[in-house]
């Protein structure tokens, strides 16, 4: 029998196995397995049943995920799975513009929205969009536009079970996109094998267990959310949702639905750290912290594990385009510090995965000399949705492999740990000099306090920047000393000639800090 | 709260929301995050700004969101602080 890649068919066999175990708990509202599964497939069948439901060229259909994170957004995620779809998630706090861009890349067949997301549904989203809208919420928010059939997902009629629609390993499982350096966002296409692939290895990594209760702390359109969502239907446990805006009750939310595994970027635990939510043993039920999607700094870690003493934390690192996450390194004692950054190594690649720092041509460099980390394996992405040259410029085939360039500057140290310094578009020339921003940032760090800081070369003039200014996320900073104590850790050439708090730190929609933002903030500025 | 340190605080308050480009007024009872107008980076500033203008410890208590939710929530956190 042909194995059945359908991301949905863990859901499903629980459901059977272990009907009435939770699945997905969000505030109020939660569901088991066997009421996860009954949702899905009903939904599936709303989409199946259609006679317009046929394979396009052999390719999976696509449907459209409108919702923020919650139980509606599983329910969606999982009934589009189930019929054997692509599912696309499409974040909802981005301008209508770029929507209907990216509904213009995908050519989707529906489009199913949480009653957030049913909100953002105007005339002219629906115009361009599927003809098909299944929503939950008040239907009464949303327009009637001529061609297209709304359907109401409590109106939905039960159905007789089916099994997730079967999917081969080069089905397309997922599109999730990332942004473009060009401003037109890139969708990376994750096959089903790859994300089976992901899914079965990390689970086993991590030892995650039915009996575990996961942390969701990220949107749809952040691939973190694969791994939160599937890794722990995969092993049969509970999901509880943290919605966005009580993400600072964090520490309170794990003692009280007692959660056993975290799930977040670095920055949640530093904005924590920074408010004094992470009192001694005030996370004690956690037994697995997942930090992963930027770097981990040591001031992080130490709070950390003070606060969660009964915890091993990982630090994976990945990009989109290898299917969430390739490399591990386990956080004990003594940290495994890259050199003179303090932050976390990224380790070793997760099995099936291989991982290589190349010089410019492609060629492999020196263990303890920087380039550009490749990856290849089980895990990298088909390409860019409808983007065959680029796909072909960022997915280079060496030595008879398909590799995929992540742009991450890195080295390999003697151990064979890799230890990523930074972005290789971050890298800036001030004056002639080969300046890493992240370098500047980690001083920055430590010598202002604050978890979150950016830095960016400016002013800029062809391609060349004159000197540095430097941004920390506070109310107040007394710039003058920063920039004192930074004398004694950076050359001159590095050196910010301001230093400037803001309030609110730019973040990008994974959350991390907004370079281009950040710039346009001082050429504003400058008028 | 002094009337004068409240007005601070709402001024605070009215930056950190038109930082969110959110002009609009908010009265003393309302949500700023849970209703989703605030994010948790203007969060942590916040909890920041308490702390140097009230001398307010949040190491002191568990946090939880709803306790600087509004101007209101602020004012009993720092009225019980200056009662002890």
């Amino acid at each position: 029998m042909l194995t059945n890649y359908n991301l949905a068919c863990a859901v499903n066999h629980h459901a059977m196995a272990n009907p009435d175990a939770p699945a997905v708990v969000c505030q109020a509202r939660s569901l088991t397995y066997a009421e996860l599964a009954e949702r899905a497939a009903r939904l599936a069948a709303c989409l199946t049943h259609r006679p317009d439901w046929q394979r396009l060229d052999g390719q999976a259909l696509r449907v459209g995920i409108l919702a923020s994170r919650g139980v509606d957004a599983c329910v969606a995620v999982l009934g589009a799975c189930w019929a054997g779809a692509t599912y696309v998630p499409i974040s909802l706090k981005q301008p209508e513009e770029r929507v209907l861009t990216l509904l213009a890349q995908c050519g989707l067949s529906a489009i199913i929205a949480d009653d957030e997301g049913a909100k953002l549904l105007s005339e002219r989203l629906l115009t361009v969009g599927p003809r098909l809208v299944i929503h939950a919420g008040q239907s009464l928010l949303v327009p009637r536009a001529g061609a297209v059939e709304m359907v109401d997902m409590a109106t939905l009629p039960p159905v007789t079970p089916e099994e997730p629609a079967p999917m081969a390993a080069s089905d397309t499982a997922y599109i999730i996109f990332t942004s473009g350096t060009t401003g037109v966002p890139k969708g990376v296409m994750i096959s089903a094998g790859s994300a089976r692939h992901y899914l079965t290895t990390i689970t086993e990594w991590l030892d995650l267990r039915a009996s575990d209760r996961a942390l969701e702390t990220c949107e749809l359109s952040f691939d973190f959310s694969v791994h939160n969502m599937f890794s722990t239907w995969e092993v049969g446990a509970a999901l509880h949702i943290l919605p966005a805006t009580t993400v600072m009750n964090a520490v309170k939310f794990v003692r009280s639905s007692g959660l056993t595994v975290w799930n977040s970027v670095p920055a949640l635990a530093g904005m924590l750290r920074q408010i004094k939510a992470l009192a001694p043993e005030s996370l004690a039920s956690l037994r697995v912290t997942v930090f992963g999607g930027e770097q981990l700094p040591a001031s992080t870690v130490t709070a950390w594990q003070s606060a969660a003493p009964n915890s091993v934390i990982v630090n994976l690192y990945g990009p989109t385009e290898a299917t969430v996450f390739c490399l591990a390194q386990r956080v004990g004692k003594p940290l495994p510090l890259t050199p003179g950054r303090n932050v976390m190594a990224i380790g070793t690649p997760l099995p099936g995965n291989e991982a290589r720092v190349v010089d410019a041509h492609g060629h492999p460099v020196a263990d303890g000399t920087a380039g550009e980390l490749v990856i290849a394996g089980d895990q990298i992405a088909d390409g860019y949705l409808g983007a065959d040259e680029l796909t072909a410029s960022r997915f280079p085939t060496l030595d008879g492999k398909r590799w995929y360039r992540t742009g991450d500057l890195a080295q390999r140290d003697a151990t064979g740990c890799f230890h990523c310094l930074g972005r290789i578009d971050n890298q800036v020339k001030v004056l002639g000099h080969r300046v890493e921003l992240e370098e500047i940032d980690a001083h920055l760090r430590i010598v202002s306090g604050a978890d979150v800081v950016g830095s960016i070369a400016w002013p800029q003039a062809n391609g060349m920047a004159s000197g540095i200014v430097s941004f920390v996320g506070a109310s107040a900073i007394d710039a003058d000393r920063v920039i004192d104590e930074l004398k004694n850790r950076l050359p001159p050439y590095m050196l910010p000639r301001r230093v400037i708090a803001l309030e609110r730190m730019p973040l990008n929609s994974s959350g991390k800090v907004d370079r281009r933002e950040l710039h346009q903030l001082l050429d504003k500025e400058a008028g | 709260m002094e009337a004068n340190a409240k007005q601070d605080l709402r001024n605070f308050l009215k930056k950190a929301l038109e930082n969110h480009r959110d002009h609009q007024e908010f009265a003393d009872d309302e949500s700023l995050f849970v209703s989703g107008r605030l994010d948790s980076f203007s969060m942590m500033t916040l909890v920041m700004y308490l702390e140097e203008a009230f001398g307010l410890d949040f190491s002191d208590f568990e946090f939880d969101v709803n306790l600087v939710d509004s101007v209101n929530a602020i004012e009993v956190l720092v009225d019980a602080k200056q009662a002890v």
